[in-house]
């Protein structure tokens, strides 16, 4: 083969390779940029429930966020030690959920106020995360995820009726009251 | 031997630089004309999001646009940056999202965005949703969408940089949703005056 020849063939298989890597880093850099915005860049701890409030267009760090939510954030770590999750759900709330997303931001677990009134017939619900299923046993009252990855990211998400009036915005502040009895803690 | 370090070197920069071109133009062509996004009038949807089901294209897109997105189930996240008759929107003219009741989903919200982020306005308005809108009497309602303010629901537009973006946000949707996503009623978007 012909030097030129070679040079070209060299060039396209290192640009196919480029091509994948960045391709699949993609979800992972975003991850990082999110957990790291998540945690103000380490001033906040991993394994922390944070919860926020109505957020206004200056605050906002994630694209194309909802306007009409209210969150609680969570970066997970649970290299060492499983979490467990304790979370509470607002009585008659407009939607509740909570999701978990692994590191290439994949959305492995969700839950919502209804499959979890169904599910565990409470407003409370008691969730253990592990990195594999025989690292811990469950107790009656909790459900074991296994997570893909050994961090990632947990969402609460809770609409809120109107924002913009002044009887939604005593629905928030009931709203962020309930959100704070949902907390986090490393079991063992 | 220098000459062959500067060769290889050269070599290097360029795949480098074909792999990159090669994925912002193939994320682009994707977001165009993927098999995994539907298409309905000029919405647009796609229901692999925040799914484990997600190609890699599909992923990397969903992270940089649509980060933290639940799957389908969940929620169905409709998109546009075009009126009713495909053109571009464009915050010089006004328009009318009309809507034609509810829909049939548990909970629905629109949200305007410039860039992917909300517009900055004095009344800190983004959205308008089935629990804040103003109704008409036949059950249909209207969000109009301009710089000038409005009577009724008014999603204030500024004047910047960047591409303007509806999103509707389905909570919930009953299969029948999910089912018949190429097809079933989505808002529509009527442009007025333009200055």
């Amino acid at each position: 083969m012909k030097t030129w020849k070679k040079v070209v063939l060299i060039i396209f298989v290192l640009a196919g390779i480029t091509h994948i890597v960045m391709l699949n880093a993609i979800p992972y850099v975003v991850s990082g940029i999110v957990k790291k915005g998540f945690l103000r860049n380490g001033k906040l701890e991993s394994n922390i429930l944070y919860h926020g409030s109505i957020r206004t267009a200056d605050q906002v760090t994630v694209p194309t966020d909802n306007p009409d939510t209210i969150t609680s954030r969570l970066v997970y770590d649970i290299r060492a030690k499983p979490l467990r999750i304790n979370l509470k759900i607002p009585e008659n709330v407009t939607y509740w959920s909570f999701s978990l997303f692994e590191n290439n931001l994949d959305n492995f677990y969700t839950l919502n106020d209804i499959e979890a009134r169904s599910r565990y017939h409470s407003n409370t619900v008691r969730l253990v995360l592990v990195k594999s299923k025989d690292e811990y046993e469950a107790k009656s009252s909790e459900e074991v995820i296994v997570s893909p990855s050994t961090s990632g990211i947990g969402l609460i998400r809770i609409i809120v009726k109107d924002r913009y009036s002044a009887e939604g915005q005593k629905e928030i502040e009931n709203l962020i009251k309930i959100l704070k009895e949902s907390q986090c803690e490393i079991v063992g | 031997m220098g000459r062959r370090i500067f060769g290889v070197t050269i070599i290097f920069i360029i795949s480098i630089l074909l792999g990159v071109g090669s994925v912002i133009l193939s994320m682009r062509a994707y977001m165009a004309r993927s098999a995994t996004r539907i298409a309905n009038n000029h919405w647009q949807a796609n229901t692999l999001a925040g799914s484990k089901e997600a190609g890699m294209y599909a992923r990397a897109i969903v992270a940089m646009y649509g980060t933290l997105a639940l799957n389908s189930s969940e929620a169905i996240y409709f998109w546009t940056s075009k009126d009713s008759e495909g053109r571009i929107l464009n915050d010089d003219c006004t328009y009318k999202i009309i809507g034609n009741g509810d829909f049939n989903t548990r909970w629905w919200n629109i949200t305007l965005y410039r860039d992917n982020y909300w517009i900055p306005n004095p009344l800190m308005r983004y959205s308008y949703s089935k629990t804040n809108v103003a109704y008409e009497k036949d059950g249909n309602w209207v969000i109009r969408l301009s710089k000038a303010k409005q009577n009724g629901n008014w999603l204030p537009v500024n004047s910047s940089e960047g591409s303007l973006r509806i999103t509707l946000r389905l909570y919930n949707p009953e299969p029948t949703v999910i089912d018949n996503i190429r097809t079933i009623e989505l808002p529509k978007i009527i442009r007025g005056e333009c200055r």
